[in-house]
């Protein structure tokens, strides 16, 4: 039933942007960090993988009118739009240096369990303590040095380090929290079930 | 300190993470215990993280595409193509006087460590004006400093002669008196207190440029019907299409040249144009450049002609930028990237005015 209700949940979402595109926000933050996951597991760069994230909500906003409710989730519509635009650049690189696609990431080698994964912890990364967050985001994200970043910080590269590791940790902590938390709600759901 | 050795060898996994090609077979890494590999695991899905502040620009970004912005509108319209930038003495001060007089809304101002004002942005109706104190060292001078301004501000207002009152009790000195004119409108002209004139009119009648013209060649003759002010339309628009409520006036020697430099360096379109009679000299043109009108006239005796600074939000500030110097125009800075997220250039024409060429390319928190 809980499955349904959130169904139910975005396709109200989904109707509503497609008669009010200002309501397309909610869809965004509820899909981004599944959309740019899936991008980056492809292409294997950030900027690319931000550049091209960006062309997919572009064109789902455009194109919003267009969708229709099949029952698949909206995250599926978002994906083959992504599959597509990276497709696409694919093609166009190998035209501009005339050689074949052979480098080109197959679809069906994304796992995407882990795609939800790495959406779920870039997601926990927006939570974490204001300190332990921008550390993280300037060592991966930026790949900045421990001294860079004790340098604009005005800390101590120790006070960095420290920083870092309790970000991982918490990252941590709250991946085992939520994993435990899914497998007992699997559990709950599936009365006599045992493969949750 | 067993969390100080952690961290540090925790830091040296990191540091090898981030130094791997994309892609690459991990190589042989000393042994480390389950705590530390549950981080490291962490650590590699991290190297995809995106940007700081990626997520919420795109957001911006869609928003801005839906027009549904829930800032404030005025921080989310498209920007003007063409914006007078003026230089004051004391810029908070002005600030102060446009919104009291001209029900101005203040957009922004950058202040310097010295607390003078080194960029502002105002609104009045829908134009913006940019604002900023005198700076002698960069060349940024005012009026009061050169003896006044031949760029006239205009400003079309639903009621010219509340605005004018407004003005004079606020400090403004009448420069020419409120009158219904043969073109149409009411207007007179007043020096604000630093130094510009600000032509304020309010339409009162539509006409074309060619009607315009016959109507000031039978006033020049002295017909008393040319001048009939009594067929006022009770429909006209107080702001007349194309216009903004401020367009920048300038006045130079050699207008119809002047024309020609804008209409090669920056696209312009010529809409109208009148001669002072029995000469060639312009009385008075108009030139559209992208959204934003320019209104030009020949140096008159009465009114000298001064250089001034003219700012554009283009495109393609780097195309613009070659076609101004191929139209004849000379470069003062060639196109750069700004801290305050323009991409911007400068140019001076043949007679010394200051065009300032940008594209805004990325949104800067102030």
């Amino acid at each position: 039933m809980k499955d349904r209700s959130q169904d139910a949940g975005e396709r109200r979402l989904v109707e509503a942007a497609q008669k009010d595109p200002s309501r397309f926000g909610e869809l965004y933050e509820n899909n981004f960090e599944r959309v740019y996951a899936y991008i980056a597991r492809r292409v294997g760069n950030r900027e690319e993988a931000q550049d091209l994230t960006a062309e997919v909500f572009h064109q789902a906003l455009a194109n919003l009118a267009r969708f229709e409710w099949r029952g698949l989730p909206f995250a599926a519509w978002l994906l083959r739009i992504a599959s597509n635009a990276i497709a696409d650049r694919w093609k166009s690189k190998a035209r501009e240096h005339g050689s074949p696609t052979s480098d080109e990431p197959l679809s069906h080698d994304i796992d995407m369990e882990d795609v939800e994964q790495r959406a779920k912890l870039f997601r926990l990364v927006t939570t974490l303590p204001d300190d332990q967050r921008r550390v993280i985001e300037m060592r991966f994200a930026h790949e900045k040095s421990i001294r860079e970043i004790a340098k604009e910080l005005g800390r101590t590269g120790g006070a960095i380090k420290q920083l870092q590791f309790r970000g991982l940790e918490t990252l941590r902590d709250q991946l085992v929290a939520s994993s435990a938390k899914k497998s007992s709600g699997k559990l709950a759901s599936k009365p006599g079930g045992t493969n949750g | 300190m067993a969390n100080q050795s952690l961290s540090e060898q925790l830091d040296k996994i990191v540091d090898a993470l981030i130094a791997r090609p994309r892609g690459a077979v991990p190589g042989r890494e000393t042994k480390v215990g389950a705590k530390l590999q549950a981080l490291a695991q962490i650590a590699t899905q991290l190297r995809d993280l995106p940007g700081e502040h990626f997520k919420a620009r795109l957001k911006l970004d869609l928003e801005r595409r839906t027009s549904m912005a829930s800032k404030p509108a005025v921080a989310t319209e498209v920007r003007q193509t063409a914006v007078p930038y003026v230089c004051v003495t004391n810029a908070a001060a002005a600030i102060g006087f446009y919104k009291s007089v001209f029900g101005a809304t203040e957009v922004m101002r950058l202040v310097g460590p010295d607390k003078k004002i080194g960029h502002a942005e105002i609104r009045i109706g829908n134009s913006s004006i940019y604002l900023s104190d005198e700076f002698p060292d960069h060349g940024v001078l005012s009026p009061q400093t050169l003896g006044g301004s031949p760029v006239k501000m205009s400003l079309s207002v639903d009621d010219v002669d509340a605005v004018a009152a407004r003005a004079v009790a606020a400090g403004a000195k009448e420069v020419r008196p409120i009158e219904d004119q043969f073109y149409g409108e009411r207007s007179g002209q007043f020096a604000d207190p630093f130094g510009y004139v600000w032509n304020i009119s309010t339409v009162k009648e539509e006409m074309s440029g060619a009607e315009m013209q016959k109507r000031m060649d039978a006033m020049m003759e002295g017909s008393p019907e040319a001048t009939s002010q009594e067929t006022h339309s009770s429909t006209v628009a107080p702001i007349p299409p194309g216009f903004h409520t401020i367009t920048p006036y300038l006045i130079v020697p050699g207008a119809a040249a002047m024309i020609d430099f804008v209409k090669q360096a920056f696209g312009g379109e010529e809409l109208f144009r009148v001669n002072i009679p029995g000469t060639d000299k312009i009385m008075h043109a108009q030139v559209r450049i992208g959204d934003s009108m320019l209104e030009l006239a020949d140096v008159t005796e009465q009114y000298p002609g001064r250089p001034c600074g003219m700012h554009l939000y283009v495109l393609d500030t780097d195309g613009l930028y070659e076609r101004a110097i191929k139209a004849g125009a000379t470069s003062v800075r060639t196109p750069e990237d700004t801290p305050y997220g323009d991409r911007s250039a400068i140019v001076t024409d043949a007679f010394g005015n200051s065009w300032f060429i940008a594209t805004h390319v990325k949104d800067v928190q102030f």
